[in-house]
């Protein structure tokens, strides 16, 4: 059955919230990749922000603007993505407790340290009784809650689904995987993402909600044609089999495709079976890229759907986007995006 | 009873992050939870964590909250009859 | 499609296998006792349904690379998972797509905890601090990755990895999957509850007109469900069917639910819907029955809107295994998938008197040869995140 975005809102490191203009400034960032705050009360009163942490109002913003944009009041299903859930939470409660040695304590951000807070406050703030979950398995946390979405609507247990991907990025968390070689040593441009010569990337962050449907409306942005992904890869051959495979079951070959988006995060290990795809499979497809707009976290897959449903949309490929400076005017946008040679992950989209 | 008054008031906004309330904008005889101010259960066991903290005061029977923090007064009240700092 | 369960695998306070369990349900012992494991300062003012193992025995037992490298979520996790995939005669073929799908809350807290102010000491520490880690070490060490999730939607966590478990074999996208919930004691579940004020300090019960609250547990509890194909395939006989599964939202309280038990209602709802089966046929139900005022009312007012005056037999059997959390759907699914294998009953320990607005009373006795065809169990959690198995005699 064919599924359609039909409505697409993403609050992230860039100007990407209810924006007139689709990417046309950009933010430059150095270390952590923090996403750009609406004014929130303009969408919430004092008494129900007084509780909601970053990942809560970024999380409850895009979900409920989504739901509005796309006119769905009741949706048949509020899936949700995260790879670490409410770390800010969770981190002042652990602290709290260390410190004090068990003293006392605030039971509010107790509650609110469970992934599924995300989930749930959509469905609280919604009175939406029907089925939920938030999905945790790191860089595929969103694509599962995806996949779950498309099943239920082949299922027939719903025509509107809430789906989105959510991650915060805290000092704290940050100087912890420092320890473990995952960021650059020194300060790094997020702008020179394809010029780097060192291992380690620029974390990020940010929540991208979709309405996706059976039916198509009038606000459509995108036909989703296919998700799939691999927690396990042997070898570039096992690899380049992956995406012939999941193309010829879908009755696509790699000249329909006209952009690749890739995972490409500037960890110069990590970043070779991106160059070495873009040179060989896809070397007569455009190439685009998404995480030095984002930065790298758990459901940046999530940021990268929420840009390739508007290029299809605006007709538009950001010069930002583009690898190479090829002209292009997409009708159909494959993103993929990997962890550390672990967790592939391919969606294709097409225009609806 | 009065400077309790206002540092109740006081730690009340920082307990339940009310910061954009001003002390004054909180009634001492409105009720803290529905019609009033709009408080709910978990603010309530916010509310008891700052009595142990502040006051030295161990509420046992959450259930008893309704009654202590039914307004800025009868808190104020419980506060003077148990405190023990 | 249907979609069967072939294996079983369980840890709780009562016992670190299948058998160990069964003993301590017939004979009504339960595992909730004083904290020793665990480091608090609360230990001796709480009790808990703790497994009296440290993570260095369960690390050596299970032969995991390097011991105190996992955390405590992961070992018992491998434990129960191995256990079920051994029950069930399980083994690799690559003709056969496996999967892993896990839920939990915690994932892996308790090592946070020690390292999170020293990472000095151990700076991989954060590398298993997410749920997924947990998935990721179970399907290595069974060497099945055709699929793997998470989920973590609280209490009810352990019942949806079963949920997406049977709707991937009915969409065709697996074969078999391995799926369960685990969630180990931490200080940080401990001091959370405790700041909810819900923990009784002596053993719980369980829809008792006096019930104080809940006490937690820890613990792992896994199935192995299959499709009909992989069953045929290697001549192994079932021990039963996943007939239903169900999942809704209450909506009404980030930690408490709603007086009329919406969501619980919706979701032993939707399970009989997709099990095809009516309130009637509905032979036993294992409770979330946390024994939190709160929870006991509301369950059992869900119970009887949809049962009206039959309530099935019931209990909870968290006054054997405290309140396992993420872990609690895992393991009392086992218990559902046991009182169809045995034709048994499992007793609501420690209970006396109904709830005056319910006058539900539990079982309280093992029953035995009851006949039972249909059983269901439920789990709810924060956030309204409720969820429904329905188990089916083959």
């Amino acid at each position: 059955m064919a599924i359609y975005i039909n409505a697409s809102q993403a609050i992230s490191p860039q100007l990407t919230f209810q924006q007139d203009k689709f990417l046309d400034e950009v933010k430059e960032y150095s270390t952590l990749m923090i996403s750009v705050q609406p004014d929130f009360k303009d969408f919430f009163n004092i008494m129900e922000l007084r509780r909601m942490s970053r990942i809560m109002k970024i999380n409850n913003t895009t979900a409920l603007e989504s739901l509005k944009e796309a006119g769905i009041d009741n949706p048949g299903a509020i899936n949700t993505g995260t790879g670490n859930g409410c770390i800010e939470d969770t981190e002042k409660f652990l602290n709290k407790m260390l410190d004090t040695n068990e003293g006392f304590l605030n039971p509010t951000t107790f509650i609110q340290s469970t992934h599924n807070t995300l989930g749930a406050q959509i469905a609280l703030n919604k009175k939406c009784h029907n089925y939920n979950i938030t999905y945790v398995q790191k860089t595929l946390s969103f694509e599962w809650a995806l996949l779950d979405s498309i099943m239920l609507i082949n299922e027939g247990e719903a025509d509107n689904i809430l789906v989105g991907g959510i991650d915060e990025i805290t000092k704290e968390n940050y100087e912890l995987k420092k320890n473990l070689n995952l960021w650059k040593k020194e300060p790094f441009s997020n702008l020179e993402l394809l010029n780097s010569t060192t291992n380690g990337t620029i974390p990020g962050e940010g929540a991208a909600f979709f309405v996706i449907s059976s039916e198509k409306s009038e606000n459509c942005y995108a036909k989703i044609e296919f998700l799939n992904f691999k927690h396990r890869i042997n070898g570039f051959d096992d690899l380049s089999s992956f995406f012939n495979a999941n193309l010829q079951a879908n009755n696509l070959t790699i000249a329909d495709i006209d952009l690749v988006l890739y995972g490409i995060n500037g960890d110069v290990t990590e970043d070779k079976v991106y160059y070495e795809l873009k040179d060989s499979v896809f070397k007569d497809v455009a190439g685009g890229y998404f995480k030095h707009l984002s930065g790298e976290f758990d459901t940046s897959s999530a940021f990268a759907l929420w840009l390739a449903s508007n290029i299809l949309k605006n007709n538009q490929v950001p010069e930002i986007v583009k690898i190479d400076k090829k002209e292009v005017q997409p009708d159909r946008i494959l993103i993929y995006n990997q962890d550390n040679n672990k967790n592939h992950s391919i969606i294709v989209l097409s225009k609806c | 009873m009065n400077e309790l008054i206002k540092n109740i008031k006081e730690q009340v906004i920082e307990q339940l992050n009310l910061e954009d309330l001003s002390p004054d904008e909180i009634s001492e005889t409105e009720s803290l939870f529905g019609e009033g101010l709009g408080l709910d259960s978990i603010d309530a066991l916010e509310l008891m964590v700052l009595l142990e903290r502040e006051y030295g005061i161990k509420v046992e029977n959450p259930a008893d909250g309704k009654e202590i923090f039914s307004s800025i007064n009868s808190m104020a009240e419980f506060i003077e009859a148990n405190r023990k700092k | 499609m249907k979609v069967y369960v072939s294996g079983i695998g369980l840890i709780s306070a009562i016992g670190r296998t299948i058998d160990e369990n069964l003993i301590s349900l017939r004979e009504k012992k339960t595992g909730i006792t004083k904290i020793e494991i665990l480091k608090t300062i609360h230990s001796d003012k709480n009790v808990a349904g703790e497994i009296k193992l440290t993570n260095e025995e369960l690390s050596k037992d299970l032969n995991t690379p390097e011991v105190n490298s996992y955390p405590r979520t992961t070992l018992l996790a491998i434990h129960a998972a191995k256990e079920a995939y051994k029950n069930a005669g399980l083994e690799n073929d690559s003709n056969f797509r496996t999967g892993v799908i896990i839920g939990t809350t915690v994932g892996g807290m308790d090592r946070s905890e020690i390292y999170y102010k020293n990472p000095k000491e151990n700076s991989d520490f954060i590398r298993t601090h997410h749920c997924g880690f947990i998935t990721e070490k179970v399907a290595e060490y069974l060497n099945a990755f055709d699929m793997i999730s998470t989920i973590s939607t609280a209490c009810s966590s352990g019942l949806n990895s079963m949920l997406l478990g049977a709707r991937l074999i009915k969409n065709n996208m697996l074969d078999r999957v391995v799926v369960g919930g685990t969630d180990s004691l931490s200080r940080f579940t401990l001091n959370g509850f405790k700041t909810l004020m819900i923990l009784d300090p002596e053993i719980c019960a369980p829809f008792d007109k006096n019930r104080k609250g809940l006490n937690l547990g820890e613990g792992a509890g896994f199935l192995i469900i299959e499709s009909e194909r992989s069953l045929e395939k290697r001549g192994k006989d079932p021990i039963c069917e996943l007939s239903g599964y169900g999942n809704a939202n209450d909506a009404f309280h980030q930690t408490a639910s709603t007086e009329d038990g919406t969501g619980p209602y919706l979701s032993m709802e939707k399970a009989l819907k997709v099990a095809n089966l009516k309130p009637e046929d509905i032979d036993y139900i294992n409770v979330h029955g946390t024994g939190t005022n709160n929870n006991d009312i509301t369950e059992g007012i869900a119970l009887k809107r949809l049962f009206k005056n039959n309530v099935p037999l019931f209990s909870s059997t968290k006054s054997f295994t405290g309140h396992t959390l993420g872990a609690s759907g895992g393991i009392e699914a086992v218990f559902s998938v046991l009182s169809i294998k045995h034709d048994l009953i499992f007793p609501n320990i420690n209970f006396s008197e109904p709830i005056e607005e319910l006058g539900l009373i539990p079982v309280t006795e093992v029953l035995e040869g009851k006949g039972i065809r249909n059983v269901m169990t439920n789990s709810f959690g924060f956030g309204g995140n409720d969820s429904t198995l329905i188990f089916s005699k083959i």
